[in-house]
């Protein structure tokens, strides 16, 4: 494999060697190494010294299920610190196919046209993209598809992106072709905007799968994890209900964020929460589906297609963490509403769960009520429609709180918190305040845990332990749901590696591989000039006491300061 | 003999399909004192307690509380997040 360059400038690319230090290091945990070495933490993000990097997980390559995803990164033009957001989707799997291990955009174009990168066996292909701007990332899709063929990946962004809007993302086809599965987080559709490159289509039809050093080997430890995988119960949970199996346990613990992050309990869980939702879609058949994989090979199945009453998909898939912001947290109990925002979003080119969050602050202010749809939609349509308030909120919650003066703003290091109350489920408040990467449950979700969620002296531990995991699974490109598989037989990862790539890696590779993420990260952030007093929730959520539980982030600061001490 | 009543709020798979419907939630007179393994086994449910979160006024509890009276005992099966 090798590290493909690319200057956007000069519009060429160059094929290098792996640098040794980077060989045995993958998705988020080489984009934090690759951005150490390569990108002052201190230039502009949206600026030409910054990069954006797509960075395949160890494991991408053989459709191992639920282990083909794809990172990107690059300094976040949202927190202004690292960054890595990953997606499912046919990208990382094509990527590995070409021989990529790490895909660099680097420069800044000195004129404003707009290009099109098409990678294949041969290289990279600059084609102009002016008559794709200002589409939709499904407008748009549609279009490459038509002239590329089928079976390409691509890796695209939305007006918001080309606007560079902060709370913008790169979206990724499924394996239906849907540009569904979006990097959503820190804004990296921002940064690939400032690259002025609207999509990357990758073109594997001469490619071929990576090798195998000991292919028995392999597929004994692949039978083992794939089995684990299956039997696990949170499978079934996940290919029945979906991620949004979850508004009820959240709402359980009093920690399913409502009305801007002002209660922890929604009165109108029962018309939002899952297995509603898959009553109301079994009974509309049509186009709807309960069950739907996004990446090909994947035995989870945790997506879906959301339908309309006529059995017309509306969107697909419909995530706990959208239902969360969209929903309870607007006031909302109308899941065809909800369905319907996310489309727009979506193809906007935007993470739902910013916007989310950026419309609560929103109805706080007072441009929304509560409870109204039609209004969201209209703000949402202010965003499409590039005036002054669609704008403010298309660069997500925090600058919608600066812009609007509300003083409750559910975001951590700039970034938007997703649908886990931090004063009900306090751990995953530690992973919000400490996590590099700004709030986000995806770097160390804890509401699994059977411990007491209120009680402040013990979440340190409890976050420290699933964030490190966490950053081991990103950096293989494993959904963080194959960790359920892996959990059963972990000694598979060292299995895979290492049959894979003939390397000797130790027993706790995953937590090594974890570590070594936080640590770059947590050292790109410090040059960046982050400091103790970024690791810290909005401060509201120390003294403003949550119902029901009636609490208060509660966390000892010096806890939040020594989380990683030692790592 | 002192008597309560309780509730079971079931979620996602440990909901019960009945021809009539689905059966969300389960209103239960046990003994006081009783454990919550002993109601479950007195209603026939079967929970993993390594994969179900049992939740009581919104905290984690095991299968060896003792409910009291008008409690709402959530049997979560366990899922690891959105």
């Amino acid at each position: 494999m090798d590290v493909w360059r690319i200057d956007v400038n000069s519009r060429r690319l160059s094929k290098e060697p792996i640098p040794s230090a980077w060989r045995q290091l993958g998705g988020r945990a080489l984009i934090a190494r690759i951005l150490l070495d390569e990108v002052n933490p201190l230039c502009d993000p949206l600026g030409p010294y910054n990069k954006l990097v797509l960075a395949p997980g160890l494991l991408v390559g053989h459709m191992l299920s639920s282990c083909d995803r794809i990172s990107y990164g690059g300094k976040s033009p949202l927190t202004r610190g690292v960054k890595e957001s990953n997606a499912g989707g046919t990208t990382g799997l094509k990527l590995v196919y070409l021989g990529i291990k790490a895909l660099i955009l680097e420069g800044a174009p000195q004129d404003d046209r707009w290009w099109v990168i098409y990678l294949d066996k041969d290289g990279a292909i600059f084609e102009p993209a002016q008559d794709l701007l200002g589409l939709g990332v499904y407008a748009t899709a549609e279009k490459l598809l038509g002239r590329y063929g089928k079976d390409v990946a691509i890796a695209l962004i939305g007006p918001a992106g080309e606007r560079c809007q902060l709370a913008a993302g790169i979206q990724n086809l499924d394996k239906d072709r849907v540009p569904s599965r979006i990097a959503a987080r820190g804004g990296l559709g921002a940064l690939m905007g400032s690259k002025q490159i609207k999509a990357i289509v990758i073109d594997a039809k001469d490619g071929s799968k990576p090798e195998i050093k000991d292919l028995e080997s392999y597929k004994a430890a692949q039978k083992r994890f794939t089995k684990s995988l299956m039997e696990h119960p949170q499978t079934k949970i996940y290919a029945d209900y979906g991620t949004n199996a979850m508004p009820g346990m959240s709402d359980g613990f009093g920690g399913l964020p409502t009305r801007n992050f002002s209660a922890g309990h929604f009165e109108g869980l029962d018309k939002i929460r899952g297995e509603y939702m898959r009553e109301l879609l079994l009974r509309r058949g049509g186009e709807a589906e309960t069950t739907h994989a996004c990446m090909p090979g994947c035995t989870i199945r945790c997506s879906n297609v959301y339908a309309d009453e006529q059995g017309k998909a509306i969107v697909s898939p419909l995530e706990y963490e959208t239902v969360g912001l969209l929903g309870p947290n607007l006031g909302i109990d109308n899941l065809d509403a909800i369905a319907r925002m996310n489309y727009e979003i979506n193809d906007l080119g935007l993470d739902t769960i910013d916007v989310g969050a950026a419309l609560g602050v929103a109805a706080e202010a007072g441009l929304m009520e509560f409870g109204d749809s039609k209004r969201a939609m209209e703000l949402i349509q202010e965003i499409r429609r590039g005036t002054v308030l669609g704008r403010v909120l298309g660069n997500g919650a925090a600058v919608t709180g600066r812009a609007l003066n509300v003083r409750r703003v559910p975001a951590v290091k700039g970034q938007a918190m997703s649908a886990y109350e931090p004063r009900a489920i306090k751990g995953t408040g530690v992973t919000y305040a400490t996590s590099p990467q700004g709030a986000d449950h995806t770097a160390g979700l804890t509401i699994r845990a059977k411990v007491d969620h209120l009680d402040p002296k013990i979440q340190a531990e409890v976050s420290r332990t699933v964030q490190i995991n966490m950053a081991g699974y990103d950096s293989l490109g494993a959904c963080v749901f194959a960790g359920n598989g892996f959990a059963g037989v972990p000694e598979t990862i060292k299995q895979l590696i290492e049959a894979r790539y003939g390397w000797e890696v130790a027993e706790n590779f995953l937590q090594e591989l974890g570590k070594t993420a936080i640590r770059l990260e947590r050292e790109f952030n410090r040059r960046a000039g982050f400091t103790a007093a970024d690791d810290r929730l909005p401060e509201f959520m120390k003294y403003e006491p949550l119902p029901p539980n009636n609490s208060v982030f509660d966390v000892a600061d010096e806890d939040l300061d020594h989380i990683f001490d030692g790592i | 003999m002192n008597e309560l009543e309780v509730t079971f709020q079931l979620h996602t798979v440990l909901q019960i399909q009945t021809p009539s419907g689905t059966v969300t939630s389960l209103r239960h007179r046990m003994r006081a004192g009783e454990t919550l393994k002993e109601a479950l086994a007195a209603l026939g449910l079967s929970v993993d307690p390594d994969e179900t979160l049992i939740v009581v006024n919104r905290r984690n509890v095991d299968l060896d509380y003792r409910p009291k009276a008008g409690d709402i005992i959530h049997l979560i099966p366990a899922i690891a997040g959105g």
